[in-house]
């Protein structure tokens, strides 16, 4: 997953935030690669956000007219930008063909392998020629959508509301859903030779990656990890310092009714940070605990023969630690935001006047 | 009156101008030409004049992760936007010389 813009609009509020959907949802009717299309939103969110801590109306920022703005904004996409946007979808359909295609082709194989008078250019089975005229009619769809919203938005000389665009995207979703699913599937049988969808797939993917590998390479280098992509959301949050700064507050007024001196900042900071470090240590917990469970049931389990014993133990094990690495993750995520907090509140005390 | 076209002319020398003094980045564009008195020169017109600058070889850029979590794009002047600037300049400063040999002698 790369670090997109999309994981910082949360950033904006008020007008600004409704502002930049409604550009989001203008641009979105014009084809654009995914790199344009980070670059410019990028640059875009950063001096909304940036105007927005100034203070500044976002009419500063777009002027008076956001359709102007917006033709302006989308107005230099060159061809190569659509090309490559055409070839981008392409690749997601030749993606499902690819997956589709082999898990066919593994049962067609283990069918002629078990008797069956098959031969490996069989177009029996699962429709996936349906399937991915869905897919390819998606793409056609989503253009016509898009040549009808600008249309529409020429005429009235507005872009949607926020209602308005949720219709849109209903419908739309529906229109997919219906074409993919019920007119794919149901419909449209088309006999294509399994191992003709698993080649064509293949030697797209080939191609497309040789040709984009630097696209992709850069890609690797603007990567954002699933668990620091938790850390960065739940920094987002705006009340990241509310619930500590309640927790002192909480103390405090609990020391008073005692008779106790308040804690200072600096002190009630130094143990928060004690404590938030101390859990690290139950990582040891995350290692136990799936052992222990097992042992208890492998106790109370009767088993029938060795191998059921092994079985068990191994999806026991197997199912445990997959859960505990998960929540051991969204710990390590949670104890390095409020780490972060805390070293925030430090620099600036005067939050807990706030 | 329009001012669009005259404002056209004037404002790829500006922005350069606004580069050449030091790196930069978009909203600080902005900042300094609305100081200078230029409203309304929102995100709409500047990036395309940036596509424009970059795309002639005239500013480079890099980018790097803003405070605030997107990609900040910064720009600098490249030695042949140094140049074309400088030539700019020279035009700009005797055209509005002639014109206001023309203009100066109207009476307002």
């Amino acid at each position: 997953m790369i670090d997109s813009y999309a994981f910082y609009t949360d950033k904006l509020k008020g007008e600004y935030l409704e502002t930049f959907k409604q550009i989001e949802f203008y641009c979105s009717t014009f084809t654009m690669d995914d790199d344009l299309r980070e670059e410019r939103f990028n640059e875009l969110l950063d001096m909304f956000i940036t105007a927005q801590e100034s203070g500044k109306s976002v009419k500063k920022i777009i002027g008076n007219d956001i359709q102007w703005f917006c033709k302006e904004f989308c107005s230099d996409i060159d061809t190569k930008s659509r090309i490559v946007s055409f070839f981008d979808k392409i690749k997601i359909i030749a993606i499902y063909a690819f997956i589709l295609s082999s898990l066919e082709m593994l049962c067609l194989i283990m069918d002629i392998v078990n008797g069956a008078k098959l031969s490996i250019w069989s177009s029996e089975g699962f429709n996936i020629g349906g399937y991915i005229f869905g897919f390819a009619a998606i793409t056609i769809i989503d253009l016509i959508f898009n040549l009808i919203i600008r249309y529409i938005m020429r005429k009235r000389k507005r872009i949607p509301t926020k209602l308005q665009r949720r219709i849109y995207y209903i419908i739309s979703f529906f229109a997919y859903f219906i074409v993919v699913f019920l007119i794919g599937f149901n419909i449209f049988e088309i006999k294509i030779p399994v191992l003709a969808i698993l080649i064509i797939s293949t030697l797209y993917l080939i191609v497309y990656y040789i040709f984009n590998r630097d696209r992709i390479k850069k890609h690797k280098t603007q990567k954002i990890h699933f668990w620091d992509m938790v850390a960065n959301e739940m920094q987002n949050d705006k009340d990241k310092y509310k619930s500590i700064i309640k927790q002192y507050k909480r103390i405090n007024k609990r020391r008073i009714k005692k008779g106790k001196e308040c804690m200072t900042h600096e002190e009630f900071l130094n143990k928060k940070e004690n404590s938030v470090n101390a859990t690290k240590k139950t990582k040891w917990f995350f290692a136990l605990f799936p052992l222990l469970i097992t042992a208890f049931f492998f106790l109370i389990s009767d088993f029938e023969s060795i191998i059921d014993m092994v079985i068990f133990v191994f999806i026991m094990l197997g199912v445990e630690y997959l859960v505990m690495y998960f929540m051991y993750k969204l710990e390590c995520a949670a104890i390095k935001d409020s780490l972060k907090s805390i070293a925030e509140l430090r620099k600036n005390p005067e939050k807990f006047e706030e | 009156m329009d001012n669009s076209q005259m404002l056209k002319g004037v404002l790829e020398g500006c922005i350069l101008s606004i580069i050449v003094k030091r790196e930069t980045y978009g909203y600080e564009i902005l900042t300094k030409l609305e100081e200078a008195g230029f409203e309304n020169i929102g995100e709409g017109t500047l990036y395309p004049v940036l596509t424009r600058l970059e795309k002639k070889g005239y500013i480079l850029c890099r980018k790097e992760k803003s405070p605030f979590g997107p990609i900040r794009k910064y720009y600098s002047a490249s030695d042949d936007g140094i140049r074309h600037f400088k030539l700019f300049k020279k035009s700009y400063y005797e055209i509005t010389d002639k014109a206001m040999k023309i203009l100066g002698n109207e009476e307002k």
